[in-house]
């Protein structure tokens, strides 16, 4: 049995009208709209388990001997129970296939955060400009990280290279003229 | 890799920025310190529901612009010499009210899967936020279906159906 939709600001059981417009809900008297579509109804998915091998023609588990295989890995082609059978996207997995591809970024539907290098290396280069002879260190450093990270994976999102390329302008820039001025100040008898 | 579409505006929340980007077969809520992203992925099969809850937020901040710019005026008024930069930041935040309202009222979207409950930061404006609600329930009924008047009966309270009132 479904279950009923609710406020979901108090949690009062809501009316067909809520699904046709924004209305008052009876009790807090919040404006609300649900929108509600058919995996509402969707029963939970059953617990698999896993039958164990019955006779000696049954492929068994690359993992669980005693199981019988249902799968073969979509990337490895073992054989899977139930149990080691992962289920992403209608493509199947086994568990080492996943931790491996979750760990070389081959799966993105596992990731779940990125860094911006092309920021951080930008964010480098701009407080080099006025931190003083501080930017002979952090100018470099914006330059070498833009450049260290030019070609990793960025951003998830449509992202251009113009911030690494001004990362790398701007630290050259700076370095180049605190480099100039602090050789001037010191060496050279003043500017 | 999915090519991402932007889907609603950045807007800030908890000094984070969050934006919607829509691919064939999901939505991403990303979300942004400006040197981490953070991805949550909604797939069109997956969602169950989408709340939205109109709020008082933005008709709140109007009011509360419009007393800070009649304070101001009545500063400018008997505080001699200050009649200029009172009336300019009354100004201001009477121009801020203005725009505010421009927009419409404010709303909270909620979407919901077998597994969570989310919040959608960026959908903030309820004008807005119906315009991008409608064309995720038309890809996600392209996705999952329709729902049957039978399952509406199912759902809703008892109370509600005119043949329990009667």
């Amino acid at each position: 049995m479904a279950e009923l939709i609710r406020c979901p600001r108090c949690k009062t059981a809501l009316s067909p009208r809520h699904l046709a417009d924004l209305e008052q809900c009876p009790a807090c008297r919040t404006k609300t709209q649900a929108y509600i579509f058919p995996a509402w109804f969707k029963a939970p998915a059953p617990v698999r388990v896993a039958q164990h091998v019955l006779t000696e023609k049954d492929s068994s588990c690359y993992y669980h001997k005693s199981k019988q295989a249902v799968v073969p890995c979509d990337a490895c082609g073992r054989f899977l129970c139930a149990l080691c059978d992962c289920d992403i996207q209608g493509q199947h997995y086994c568990p080492g296939c996943v931790s491996v591809a979750k760990d070389k970024g081959r799966l993105l539907q596992f990731e779940r955060s990125r860094t911006n290098h092309d920021a951080v290396a930008l964010t480098m280069a701009v407080l080099s400009t006025f931190l003083g002879p501080l930017a002979l260190v952090l100018g470099p450093a914006a330059i070498v990280w833009a450049l260290w990270f030019w070609n990793r994976p960025g951003s998830l999102l449509p992202r251009t290279k113009a911030r690494s390329v001004m990362a790398v302008v701007i630290g050259l820039a700076s370095t180049c003229g605190w480099g100039f001025g602090t050789y001037k100040m010191f060496f050279d008898g003043g500017v | 890799m999915a090519a991402y579409k932007k889907l609603s505006g950045q807007r800030p929340h908890d000094r984070k920025y969050s934006r919607l980007w829509l691919a064939d077969d999901h939505v991403l809520l990303a979300t942004t310190t400006g040197y981490t992203e953070e991805y949550r992925r909604f797939y069109f099969s997956d969602i169950q529901a989408i709340f939205v809850r109109q709020t008082g937020e933005g008709a709140g901040q109007n009011w509360t612009l419009t007393a800070i710019a009649i304070v101001l005026l009545g500063l400018g008024i008997f505080v001699s010499g200050a009649m200029i930069i009172c009336a300019s930041l009354a100004g201001v935040c009477l121009m801020v009210a203005a725009f505010n309202a421009f927009f419409g009222p404010t709303c909270i979207v909620e979407i919901q899967t077998a597994v969570s409950t989310q919040r959608l930061p960026p959908l903030r404006q309820l004008r807005a936020s119906n315009r991008i609600i409608a064309q995720l329930v038309l890809l996600i009924r392209a996705s999952q279906g329709e729902t049957t008047p039978e399952q509406i009966v199912m759902i809703t309270a008892p109370s509600a159906h005119p043949a329990a009132i009667r």
